[in-house]
């Protein structure tokens, strides 16, 4: 399989996930970082941030799912795979990154519309 | 260390000249993983508390000394070539750039792990782990990274002594990659710890 | 040219070990390594069963007056870390231990001394945390040993270092068998067997072990924190030093959540690979379940502030792992509607390995809704603590993995002993644990939403919460007869049970493929798989045959087995296996050393027994391997 073909393959599967962990880790931290005594002079607003976060992770999720599904399609006009074990890859890289977008959807949501550095 | 009949038995992939990395490379990949990950978690404690502080470094505690840091930083890290050119030389068969790559790395090793230690005793001098929770996670931190780096000498020399008794061969030198891989670990690590507890301090 | 006999007679010599003290010592057999750990297990189940009904007893009526607060303390802090560290992930591990070798087609585990070492390890750490028994110092502070309760000033009897570095002292025993399980799935697997062909139980594997190598760490970082603080005098937790309590709870958290998928995962494996058998068809939608598993385990890294959420942590920070905690739900979901499709869709036989499977389904269904219910911020803050949260984890944790274990004991100890157990007993067994355990805990739900805290030692008349404990003590001893039952039935089974033959249920992978139980070097000769059921592959297994009779692939030329590449599983290279030896035992010993020293601050000692483990190391990496 060329390097391409393959760098596709594993972006379509992990892409997504890695793009959660970002959002997470930078949403996450960002808001801390806002709403805590010794970061806040660093002047990270965390609002234009969060949704900038928000976007950029969507926007990786999507880039990801759109990579799965080509390498999907690749297979699926009969590209060689004996084993089945490209069209699992490629089929997996589908649902996880919906799966995934959905969790920086819904996070998403909350980080934009909540007011920052109010207590739960 | 496959027999020539085995390797008979086998539907060898073609251009599949050597095989893939040996279990103990994979282990070893493992306990890097694990071992990152527990850095990462200490490093994510520091900023945790730093982040509640107003003053960093807190109680009138200096703030690190970054140019000393910095220079012996850039020490272990430098041992990251000798230790390529050993890895690579033996994988191709030179036993005489294995050899002198090892005992350069593991005498400069040697060296950055006594400098630290006492870099590290002259800093106890100003404050101390029992001074505060910046105090602590200081000491912590280097304190397990100088850890890793003991263990990694160990190792090191261990691999060292076995390469001048002439243990490794073109195709016989797992043990020296397994290590290596270790020590580039170790000195990643370095650099991690330089930029999170010498450098961030500042900003 | 040697005749097929001539070979398995070879195999049989390369591979045989010796009976006694010396092997038992000595060995590196994953197949009685993992009986090992699942009888050990099974001895700690027992333990934690009877510190449960000990404190079902205590509070069974209000102001009782059986045990003291400090004795109920105890007992349930060691309940909690013996059922979740010394019983339900061994107990898994030895599962895995035994069966992955066989399930994937090779020989034996990556690190066959590895092995045997993270089974010394980890009877070494049980002991030394029950030893705290001994001498009446318990670890008191719950299973999350909250600071500041678990600091020194306010707990200063060794309690809490008995906790903090028996936990660390296994933690290393788990990350070597992580790690062991790892490498053996990535390069040991048998020609053809590509990542899409592998079992189910495979995949689950993992994803646990993964889990473990990154969820570990938090949790030793945690507890060597604590003990700097305790032995030294450092500070991470007290806010007078710059520290903060919260920072135990995140360390704690990280690992924790990340564990209970740890339990889980395995668990649902056992399921996974018990439903298409018992449902007489091939699993619907595999490549769903194998993505659902790894799925659940990488989001269970991100849910960990859903344990924190009446901390007073920021909306927003909340919300990133509310998000997640709802999410997750849905791969487990996917995995529930496979098995149901599997075996709606199929021809089921209700023997008592299913039953269990329809009891795991049922008792984790009503605890996974609970959950759901827990991802909503406001109702969190409402039930925090109270005796709802008991049961919620008890509905998931004794549905999501002692139900599983059961059904594992029940399907796959006839291919240990060779011989079935008994299916009548089985059943009756399964009724007293299904109505025991539903007794026991679904009036907690309502304790609990009545207002009743978790951890306390006893409660007031007149609260309305009498009955409910009644119910659960009763049902808490229905449910400890029926856990008899099983042993018995384990028990007499070994020499009285019917034969089982290499494959009474007629299973879809490898390990039915031979004999029961199977000889020391597995299989005869290594097979060749073309698909996910290899075994229902009768084309395939005969071919086996053919080339065991032509000598291709039974890698009898020493103690060796067939390493493949990593995605596809095409043959790589014949690897040499170590047999016998004495090195694990003997740094397991000297890490005993070191952590019983810390224990009672003799740090020298300590450092000696650390040096005793680095020169047993070296020798460890200076065994020969043997060639008989």
């Amino acid at each position: 399989m060329s390097g391409t073909r393959a760098a596709l393959l594993w972006f379509g599967l992990l892409g997504a996930p890695a793009a959660w962990v970002l959002h997470l880790v930078l949403g996450y931290g960002l808001q801390e970082a806002d709403c805590s005594a010794g970061a806040s002079h660093w002047g990270l607003s965390s609002h234009p941030l969060e949704i900038a976060v928000t976007a950029v992770a969507a926007a990786i999720g999507l880039a990801a799912a759109c990579a799965a599904g080509w390498s999907w399609r690749q297979v699926d006009r009969g590209s060689a795979d004996p084993k089945g074990r490209v069209g699992f890859m490629a089929f997996g890289g589908i649902i996880v990154s919906l799966l995934f977008l959905a969790i920086i959807g819904v996070g998403g949501v909350g980080a934009v519309y909540l007011h920052p550095c109010t207590p739960g | 260390m496959t027999s020539p009949a085995a390797r008979l038995q086998l539907a060898l992939a073609p251009g599949r000249v050597r095989p893939s990395r040996s279990n103990g490379w994979w282990g070893m990949l493992l306990l890097v993983a694990t071992e990152a990950a527990l850095f990462g978690v200490l490093i994510a404690s520091y900023f945790y508390v730093r982040f509640k502080t107003v003053d960093w470094p807190p109680d009138g505690i200096p703030d690190p000394n970054v140019l000393k840091a910095l220079g012996l930083t850039a020490l272990v890290v430098a041992t990251t070539v000798p230790i390529f050119l050993a890895e690579r030389g033996i994988r191709r068969g030179s036993q005489s750039l294995l050899r002198l790559g090892l005992l350069a790395a593991t005498l400069i090793a040697g060296l950055y792990t006594v400098l630290q230690a006492y870099q590290l005793n002259e800093d106890w001098k100003s404050f101390t782990a029992r001074t505060d929770t910046y105090g602590s996670l200081y000491f912590t931190i280097t304190g397990a990274h100088l850890l890793h780096v003991g263990a990694g000498v160990l190792l090191l020399g261990w691999v060292t002594v076995r390469a001048w008794l002439r243990a490794y061969a073109i195709d016989r030198n797992a043990a020296v990659q397994v290590t290596a891989l270790y020590w580039y670990f170790v000195n990643a690590l370095a650099a991690v710890v330089f930029l999170a507890v010498y450098l961030s301090p500042l900003l | 040219m040697a005749t097929t006999v001539e070979r398995v007679e070879r195999l049989e010599r390369l591979w045989e070990e010796p009976t006694g003290i010396r092997t038992a010592l000595l060995t590196v057999d994953h197949k009685k390594i993992g009986v090992r750990y699942l009888i050990t297990a099974s001895l700690f189940f027992v333990a934690a069963g009877l510190e449960a009904l000990a404190l079902r007893t205590q509070l069974a009526s209000p102001r009782n007056d059986l045990l003291g607060p400090k004795t109920f303390n105890a007992l349930f802090s060691m309940h909690g870390v013996t059922m979740i560290f010394l019983f339900v992930t061994p107990m898994l591990s030895g599962f895995g231990n035994y069966f992955v070798p066989l399930l994937i087609g090779s020989r034996d585990m990556a690190f066959p001394r590895l092995n045997a070492f993270s089974y010394w390890v980890y009877l070494s750490s049980g002991l030394f945390l029950y030893s705290s028994f001994l001498f009446g110092v318990a670890p008191n502070d719950g299973w999350f040993n909250y600071v500041p309760l678990s600091e020194h000033r306010f707990t200063p009897g060794r309690n809490i270092d008995f906790y903090a570095l028996g936990l660390t002292f296994l933690a290393i025993s788990s990350t070597a068998g992580a790690i062991n399980f790892i490498v053996t799935i990535f390069r040991l697997r048998a020609p053809g067997m590509s990542i899409n062909r592998m079992p189910l139980f495979c995949w689950a594997v993992l994803g646990t072990s993964f889990s473990l190598i990154f969820a570990l760490p938090a949790l030793t970082a945690a507890n060597v924190f604590l003990e700097l603080e305790r032995k030294f005098g450092f500070h991470f937790f007290q806010p007078a030093k710059g520290g903060d309590p919260l920072l135990w709870q995140h360390l704690f958290w990280i690992f924790g959540h990340p564990d209970v998928y740890i339990i889980f995962l395995p668990a649902v494996g056992i399921v996974s690979s018990i439903v298409p058998v018992f449902s007489r068809r091939e699993m619907v939608a595999y490549a769903w379940v194998a993505l659902a598993t790894i799925a659940t385990a990488f989001i269970g890294f991100g849910v960990w502030v859903h344990h924190m959420f009446a901390t007073g942590l920021p909306q927003i920070s909340m919300i990133f792992f509310s998000a997640a905690s709802l999410i997750i739900t849905i791969p487990s979901g996917v995995q529930i509607f496979a098995w149901s499709a599997t075996a709606l869709r199929g021809r089921p036989v209700l023997k008592t390995p299913f039953l269990f499977v329809l009891g795991f389904i049922t008792v984790f269904v009503v605890g996974g809704l609970t959950g759901v219910m827990f991802a909503a911020i406001p109702f969190d803050q409402q039930v925090t603590d109270s005796y709802f949260v008991v049961a919620h984890f008890h509905y998931v944790l004794f549905g999501g993995a002692v139900f599983p274990i059961l059904a594992a004991v029940y399907y796959w100890v006839p291919k240990i002993t060779g011989r079935l157990l008994d299916e009548r007993l089985g059943q009756a067994s399964f009724w007293l644990i299904f109505v025991g355990f539903n007794l026991t805990f679904f009036p907690m739900h309502i304790s609990g939403l009545l207002g009743m805290p978790r951890r306390v030692y006893t409660y007031p008349d007149g609260m309305g919460w009498g009955i409910y404990n009644l119910l659960s003590t009763i049902g808490s001893f229905t449910l400890a007869l029926g856990i008899l039952a099983v042993i018995v039935n384990v028990v007499w089974s070994r020499r009285s049970g019917e034969p089982a033959g290499s494959d009474p249920w007629g299973g879809n992978t490898l390990e039915w493929a031979t004999t029961s139980p199977p000889p020391h070097y597995n299989f005869p000769v290594i097979p060749i798989v073309t698909s996910a059921n290899p075994n229902w592959d009768v084309v395939d297994r005969l071919a086996d045959t053919t080339r065991l009779n032509r000598g291709e692939l039974v890698l009898d030329d020493g103690h060796e087995t067939l390493a493949t590449t990593l995605l596809d599983a095409d043959s790589d290279e014949v690897l040499e296996m170590p047999s016998e030896s004495p090195w694990p035992l003997l740094v397991a010993l000297a890490l005993s050393v070191v952590f019983v020293f810390l224990l009672v601050d003799h740090y020298v000692v300590a450092a000696i027994g650390g040096l005793l483990t680095a020169a047993a190391v070296a020798g460890w990496h200076s065994e020969k391997p043997r060639i008989s």
